[in-house]
């Protein structure tokens, strides 16, 4: 099997599919009306969009959210999942509750963050973090905790105080889950910012889908779609490459 | 949890021993281990002697003290808040009989739930069709590649302010979107698990003369099963997030929408029913499908 006709012919088919998407997208519409915007209109719009500053704006306001609220997720997630790690006490006691707290759909609580905080950037971030923190913390909890045995003796029999044993063997063991861990945690930071902006009062990306939507432009609300489509992909597409550099060693990686 | 080494069939041999995460390549989002299942390659930490060596006190007790002291932690901060805007967990234990016993909470609770199994079966045999041809047919992966990852990496709740607009403020809108939210992570663990085929498998097929459907639907299907219950424990819990998020921006009658109705009319403790409610519901079935892939399918490990 010749590999470069292979990855030539693969290529061929990704940008076949996209024109195939662009030609039924505009043909599909053709016959639906106002409904459904064109591809060619959609376009239109998101270069109106992007040149009176609006989408500028708005992708500002939500990415601070995001990024605030990763960072803290961050921050607070992985030194507490190296610390539940290394205290069975404290996993014993709290392991299951953390579980617990992950399975709510952060969705339900928008609400009571609603009534209880408001709708100010701290709500947001709040909303942020409580999609984002979960699958940081635990994969650092459990990268921490599958640290084998025999290193942490052999790290013991030569001495190894508490602060080497971290600083050379849990920590390193870690950062592979915990680069993992990140990737799910950005995965879930962009659902919680999504959430946010558009449940708790609609600003930056939130507003512009509620408005397009309100006002049926669906040009407006595909454009908006599309550009959260492609910072979303993006972002997994950096933290997939952040992953394999890091992490390449680790067992049971998908691909 | 008693921690065993993992056993699985033999002619597999290097492929994941544990449950399958949803995977096709860097669009690999939701990988975390589910509640109560603590995955991650071969758990090496031993904890019986380490912890008799210490004579701690056992695990549940430990549990059950963190769980009362958390409990009374958030029953003091509510009340230090005064306020009639939270949740306390004694007045969510009081509402508990009250709100069992109003007609309309079940009413709404079937209905958000009822819209999550239809759109989760929905999406679930059309997603298993598009993985399996994805997983079988290469030109058929390569077409759909970019959509698949791009869309389910795409969070759900942006496109239903697009699909409100297609299909108005209605119930069929939460079940497309559900349908739709289900729909991707099945495609894409069916996909990654009908492609991961031993090749033994596939040279007895074709020694066999196998015809196309026996591979696909002898092989490749049952291949994927383990593939496709980690796929439907992610597309259950987030269809459940697409329900509630068209609830809220439609005004779709369900349980995400009372639950919003009732935090602003000071109602937070019966709300909070309803969100332990869908939690369980989400908890509940994840757990029923691992139990099924134990009982059915033992050899993939826990």
């Amino acid at each position: 099997m010749n590999s470069t006709d292979n990855r030539a012919a693969r290529y061929a088919v990704y940008v076949l599919s996209l024109v195939v998407l662009a030609v039924v997208w505009q043909l599909v519409s053709a016959g639906t009306g106002p409904l459904l915007a064109s591809f060619t209109a959609t376009m239109t719009r998101l270069g109106e969009l992007v040149s009176n500053g609006e989408l500028g704006t708005a992708l500002w306001s939500s990415g601070r959210i995001f990024l605030t609220g990763l960072g803290i997720s961050m921050v607070l997630g992985l030194p507490l999942g190296l610390v539940f790690a290394r205290f069975p006490l404290i996993t014993a006691a709290l392991e299951t509750y953390v579980y617990a707290l992950y399975a709510i759909p952060v969705i339900t609580l928008v609400p009571f963050i609603l009534s209880g905080l408001g709708f100010d950037f701290r709500a947001k971030v709040l909303v942020v973090v409580l999609t984002a923190i979960f699958p940081i913390l635990i994969s650092a909890m459990e990268g921490a905790r599958s640290v084998p045995v025999r290193l942490l003796d052999v790290a013991h029999s030569y001495g190894s105080t508490e602060r080497q044993l971290w600083a050379d063997v849990v920590i390193p063991y870690t950062v592979p889950y915990a680069v993992t861990g990140l990737k799910q945690g950005i995965a879930g930071a962009l659902v919680g910012t999504i959430i946010a902006e558009l449940f708790l009062n609609a600003t930056g990306v939130g507003d512009l889908l509620i408005r397009a939507s309100t006002n049926f432009d669906s040009a407006g609300a595909l454009a908006v779609t599309l550009v959260i489509s492609v910072i979303a992909v993006a972002l997994m597409g950096v933290s997939g490459v952040v992953e394999r550099r890091f992490a390449g060693w680790r067992e049971g990686l998908s691909e | 949890m008693t921690e065993q080494p993992q056993i699985h069939a033999g002619a597999g041999a290097g492929r994941p021993v544990s449950a399958p995460s949803a995977g096709l390549g860097s669009a690999a989002t939701e990988a975390v281990p589910l509640p109560g299942e603590p995955s991650g390659p071969g758990q090496a930490v031993p904890p019986g002697e380490r912890r008799r060596e210490r004579r701690r006190p056992p695990d549940w007790l430990l549990r059950t003290l963190a769980g009362v002291a958390l409990l009374a932690l958030w029953e003091l901060a509510a009340r230090a808040l005064g306020s009639d805007f939270v949740a306390r967990p004694t007045a969510v234990a009081q509402a508990v009989p009250e709100v069992f016993a109003t007609e309309k909470f079940w009413q709404d609770a079937w209905a958000t739930i009822w819209s999550v199994i239809e759109g989760v079966v929905i999406g679930a045999v059309a997603g298993t069709l598009l993985g399996l041809a994805m997983g079988r047919i290469r030109l058929v992966r390569w077409f759909f590649t970019s959509y698949v990852s791009a869309l389910y990496t795409l969070p759900m709740v942006a496109v239903v302010p697009l699909m409100t607009i297609w299909l108005g403020y209605t119930s069929e809108t939460r079940l497309v979107a559900v349908a739709l939210s289900a729909f991707l992570p099945i495609v894409v663990t069916t996909a990654d698990g009908s492609r991961s085929i031993p090749k033994e498998y596939l040279d007895v097929a074709r020694t066999f003369r196998a015809k196309v459907h026996n591979i696909w639907f002898g092989i490749a299907l049952r291949n994927a099963i383990p593939y496709l219950i980690a796929g439907l424990q992610l597309a259950i819990a987030r269809a459940l997030v697409t329900a509630v998020a068209v609830e809220f921006l439609a005004g779709v009658p369900g349980l995400g929408y009372s639950i919003l109705m009732q935090t602003r009319s000071f109602q937070q403790n019966e709300a909070f029913v309803g969100v332990v409610l869908l939690t369980v519901f989400v908890v509940g079935t994840r757990a029923l499908l691992t139990l099924a892939r134990r009982r059915f399918l033992p050899w993939y490990g826990r």
